[in-house]
């Protein structure tokens, strides 16, 4: 019903453009000219709308509902990926989901992500592009810090998963600069 | 007033009163203070409140994280990718490598004439475990391997072949065991599950996906044949080439041959059992229900 009205509202401003142009410019003012080109065009238009009301009578509530719940479900679920500062229970920090399906934090504090448009157009890529999409790259600090803030500390704790891939990049020991054991005694 | 008929201090007074009085209006300035050129016309003298001038600042609607203003966000850029993919149920094992082990034996916070497990572990204070973050138990790694020299008689939960190897080359024997959240609480701190007064947990079977592991001889585990894992142990020997000691002509092999049941959390201690450290006394449950609830 509501988008039934909203559409005699729309054709009732076309018309009444029409007959605005009818009257001559000198004899009213512009705010009078609306005001009485809509007045006039209500009259006139409710005859139509009693027409109209006859037409989509035979509409079951059945078939009402089963368009609107898909939309009231997400009124219901409204999608959030931004960062929640204090939620309403109990005033915490929530995670945006939507990084934590994307990014991957290693414990050193570095992100890692997937490339974009790794499944779009491979007919036309080449082969080392399509190398190149497998592998998962570093972000960089202002990425990782923004990141960073959109987690909570659930995420950036250390895992200690047996078998797990990601083992070998969760410490930074190889380099001189990022090491944080010392280095084992030289051999005698 | 005249001054004409005073003298000295009467006429210096006689001045000072025909003198206006000091006040603000007829003070001289503080030497070096900033004059303001022109009069603010608010609260603060017509500046911005800190909030600078023009644009978001200044009208402080502070944009969401990561928003770019219109651009597609980067955190919103890139496909989804299963990296934390079953992360709730996921089970860890914070890792002990070998070289520690060694350490804790060498400065005697470990006693090897006894069986080793995660409580004896988790009270040298050096290993913590916290069931809350879904830890499960020791991950035996193999960091040390090459220098560790002990004999020992050990159970942990998870543990690799060359930490198996590692471990049977001394003669040592390792065992491969799974212990539930609640039987976890009680191992990690006996003295203050005994404190609770509670009847000691029956230890339950590992959930679907780990019986397989712990049921298998390669892995040590607790639930498979032992004449089994004694077959493995020599074809582990083989496999890195070196001489297996002998169990039954070794001295301490009656500790080397002690296992827990898969029901038993504390060696030595049965399920049901509820142990009284103030009257220092084991009570044990008389009701023939209880001891069949225990004993399944």
């Amino acid at each position: 019903m509501l988008r039934l009205i909203v559409g005699v509202a729309r054709t009732a401003c076309i018309a009444g453009k029409k007959i605005s142009v009818n009257i001559p410019p000198n004899v009213v003012t512009s705010h009078q000219k609306t005001y009485i080109t809509l007045n006039s065009q209500f009259q006139s238009l409710q005859p139509s709308i009693a027409n109209c009301n006859i037409s989509f009578a035979p509409v079951t509530s059945s078939q009402l509902l089963s368009a609107v719940q898909p939309r009231l479900l997400n009124l219901l679920q409204p999608q959030i990926r931004t960062v929640t500062k204090f939620s309403i229970r109990k005033g915490k920090r929530k995670t945006v989901k939507a990084a934590v399906k994307r990014f991957f934090r290693l414990s050193w504090g570095g992100w890692i992500r997937t490339r974009a448009g790794r499944f779009k157009h491979l007919w036309r890529k080449s082969a080392y592009q399509k190398y190149r999409y497998k592998q998962h790259v570093f972000c960089n600090a202002t990425q990782c810090t923004l990141l960073d803030k959109m987690v909570t500390k659930y995420w950036k704790r250390r895992r200690y998963y047996v078998d797990d891939p990601y083992e070998p990049y969760h410490t930074r020991e190889e380099y001189p600069i990022t090491r944080k054991k010392p280095l084992p005694p030289p051999p005698h | 007033m005249s001054f004409s008929g005073k003298k000295g201090v009467d006429k210096a007074f006689a001045m000072l009163r025909t003198l206006p009085r000091v006040c603000l209006a007829n003070v001289r300035r503080n030497p070096g203070t900033r004059i303001k050129p022109t009069r603010g016309r608010a609260q603060h003298g017509g500046d911005k409140h800190g909030a600078g001038n023009k644009g978001s600042g200044q009208r402080q609607n502070y944009m969401r994280l990561g928003y770019e203003t219109g651009n597609n966000p980067f955190y919103l850029r890139f496909t989804y990718e299963p990296y934390y993919k079953g992360h709730h149920l996921r089970r860890e094992y914070p890792p002990l490598s070998l070289l520690q082990l060694q350490k804790m034996i060498d400065t005697d916070r470990l006693d090897i004439s006894q069986p080793l497990d995660l409580s004896v572990i988790c009270n040298t204070g050096l290993y913590k475990i916290d069931p809350h973050h879904k830890h499960f138990g020791i991950q035996l790694t193999d960091e040390g391997a090459n220098i560790f020299k002990a004999k020992v008689n050990i159970e942990v939960q998870w543990a690799s072949e060359p930490v198996i190897a590692a471990i049977e080359r001394n003669g040592g024997v390792i065992t491969t065991a799974y212990f539930d959240v609640h039987s976890l609480w009680a191992i990690i701190n006996p003295e203050g599950f005994f404190k609770k007064g509670e009847a000691i947990p029956r230890r339950m079977v590992p959930p679907q996906d780990a019986i397989e592991y712990y049921t298998n001889p390669v892995n040590r585990g607790y639930l498979a044949d032992p004449e089994k894992i004694s077959w493995e142990r020599l074809v582990l020997a083989q496999k890195y080439g070196y001489q297996l000691p002998v169990l039954e002509n070794d001295p301490d092999y009656a500790m080397l041959t002690q296992r827990k049941d898969p029901r038993q959390i504390f060696l030595g201690l049965e399920p049901g059992w509820v142990v009284n450290l103030r009257d220092r006394c084991i009570l044990k449950p008389t009701d023939e229900q209880l001891k069949e609830f225990y004993r399944s």
